[in-house]
């Protein structure tokens, strides 16, 4: 009899254990889902004719860059043009700074250097010592400016930060002109996000975002309901830590079966939309979980590229863990696939996620080592956040309660 | 005596026929393609106006404040009938007097931005924001806004299609000129 009831009591403890593992699984299975959505839509531009440079194109780099995809030659083009740019009219624009801040994102995203693509400083002629005034096309000049600045390792210039917090609108919003607009305002806390002294700009910004959000759940920009303010609102709720989950539903409610984001609820894909919800989701995906408790990294660092969405997790205390677990196979990988002598040069990396991505994008220079990378990006989140979750640690106890019961009970006998 | 004459009149002759036979034309009418003036059938009413800009050149930078640029009656292209093809769109219409008039216009292709649509970015060497930051294209059918891009909007016989420059892109006042 003892022995039957003593048999129950396990069976019981090692049942609850197991469903109390199981459901810690739960969320990650949602995450899966995420990388499966970023493979798609780069798979989506990769089958498609459209590589020459473009705006679009910019910003997939961005995405592909940072989510460890390859854009093979997309750097040399990007080069290319900028050089031919500045011997034909003597800059990329006559009037649009952020000619110079996205084109320093893909360069920067793609393992280039913006201070010196064929001996152009983007950053000198885009931001620092602007050839076209940032505030020539308004807000976004100043936006792109400081969000720029902190992707590309340099501090936010004090004049442009102050300049872009002035525009705020008295309730808190950003917009071009008039009414607060949510694409404006989620790249105003994007920009403003970990700048020391403001706080509560973006306190206040976060707060007006969150009233112009729709009953469906989305973002209108202009009167239309559509996918790129989605994809924004979401890089603004991971540069402050936050989980986009509900955001990052809305956003795959936009996505179509040939991989895709369509602009407008139902309509066709978009390469623009396309571009930016991939950025939006890759942004996700290396966002690590849960958000609480990290500490914020000091942004006085300079050597730090500080990216502007995932910068409050990146170099924090316990993001170091999985990344750095991670780090050494990826390293291992490396030399034993590709013998490549770049391998070594990435060292100087303070970010070893972002970087070593780079580092094997630049190497791989095809689309084959996407299974090697896709499990390992999987992998870093998902053991952070079931070795977190509150469930798992009640697991953990039950099993040890358990352990315990046992050894009581043989002791017993 | 006579053969000179003779050789003179073969040879106005043969000038004669090579300039029926060949069309004769500048590289811009060339390129420009037929003359879309109207001449019968559907047409379409097309003005590029920049009227704002006219009158208030100091928001200009300096090297556009000449009148290549913007002409003082503010007309880059006055009000002028041209011929309207079937399933012709506004963008259609601006591109086809574009290359005949020769003004260069600046457009980004629809698979380039959000919208989905052409944006014009740049008219006679009129840009976005070389006014200001409200600065930009816009342009209107029949007195209206019609809130698509130029690329969407198929026009109809009569259509009036201003293409205006407007310094407030917030509001643009489309019944200004």
């Amino acid at each position: 009899m003892k022995s039957m009831t003593y048999c129950a009591v396990y069976k019981v403890i090692a049942a609850a254990s197991a469903a109390a593992m199981l459901f810690c699984a739960l969320p990650a299975a949602a995450y899966t889902d995420v990388t499966e959505a970023v493979n798609g839509v780069y798979n989506y531009k990769v089958k498609g004719s459209d590589h020459g440079v473009s705006q679009a194109n910019d910003w997939f780099a961005v995405a592909a860059g940072r989510g460890g995809k390859a854009m093979p030659g997309y750097l040399e083009q990007l080069s290319a043009y900028v050089a031919e740019k500045y011997q034909s009219d003597g800059g990329l624009d006559r009037n649009k700074a952020t000619e110079w801040h996205r084109t320093a994102l893909a360069v920067k995203a793609l393992g280039g250097d913006p201070a010196n693509v064929g001996g152009i400083d983007l950053l000198r002629d885009g931001i620092t010592e602007p050839l076209v005034s940032l505030d020539r096309q308004g807000i976004n000049g100043l936006i792109w400016a400081v969000i720029a600045s902190k992707y590309c390792g340099i501090l936010p210039p004090e004049s442009v930060c102050a300049r872009l917090a002035q525009r705020q609108n008295e309730d808190g919003s950003f917009s071009l002109r008039g009414a607060g607009d949510p694409d404006v305002t989620a790249m105003a806390i994007c920009a403003l996000s970990d700048v020391p002294g403001y706080e509560n700009a973006v306190s206040a910004a976060k707060a007006a975002l969150e009233a112009m959000r729709l009953p469906s759940g989305g973002f209108a920009s202009s009167g239309a309901e559509n996918c790129e303010s989605t994809a924004q609102v979401i890089q603004a709720l991971c540069a402050l830590g936050e989980d986009p989950e509900r955001d990052i539903a809305v956003l795959m409610s936009y996505r179509n079966p040939d991989g895709g984001f369509a602009h407008l609820p139902g309509g066709k894909s978009n390469d623009m939309a396309s571009a930016q919800a991939m950025l939006a989701l890759v942004t996700y995906e290396q966002l690590p979980r849960p958000a609480a408790a990290v500490e914020e990294p000091p942004l006085e660092t300079t050597a730090e590229p500080v990216i502007a969405p995932a910068a409050a997790e990146q170099p924090g205390e316990e993001a170091d863990l999985p990344v750095e677990t991670a780090a050494q196979p990826g390293a291992e990988q490396r030399s034993e696939a590709e013998q490549n002598a770049e391998a070594e040069a990435e060292p100087e990396a303070e970010e070893p996620g972002i970087e070593e991505n780079n580092a094997e994008a630049e190497e791989a220079g095809e689309m084959a080592p996407e299974p090697d990378e896709a499990p390992e990006a999987d992998d870093e989140p998902e053991t952070a956040e079931a070795s977190r979750s509150p469930l798992f640690i009640a697991a953990i106890a039950l099993v040890i309660a358990a352990l315990i019961f046992v050894f009581i009970r043989k002791r017993k006998r | 005596m006579k053969k000179n004459i003779a050789l003179i009149a073969v040879l106005i002759i043969a000038a004669a026929a090579l300039s029926y036979f060949f069309k004769i034309e500048t590289t811009g009418r060339y390129y420009g393609g037929e003359s879309p003036l109207w001449e019968s059938g559907p047409s379409a009413v097309l003005s590029i106006e920049c009227g704002a800009a006219a009158d208030n050149r100091g928001e200009l930078p300096p090297e556009l404040r000449d009148e290549r640029y913007v002409p003082a009656d503010g007309y880059i292209l006055a009000p002028t009938k041209l011929a309207l093809a079937e399933g012709e769109s506004a963008y259609d219409l601006l591109m086809k007097a574009a290359r005949y008039y020769e003004i260069s216009v600046d457009a980004q292709g629809s698979g380039e931005n959000s919208l989905g649509t052409v944006y014009i970015r740049g008219i006679n060497q009129l840009y976005e924001f070389s006014a200001g930051e409200l600065s930009g294209w816009t342009y209107s059918v029949n007195g209206e806004l019609p809130g698509v891009g130029c690329d969407e909007l198929e026009l109809s016989d009569g259509d009036e299609v201003r293409f205006i420059y407007t310094l407030d892109i917030a509001s643009p006042e489309v019944d200004e000129q």
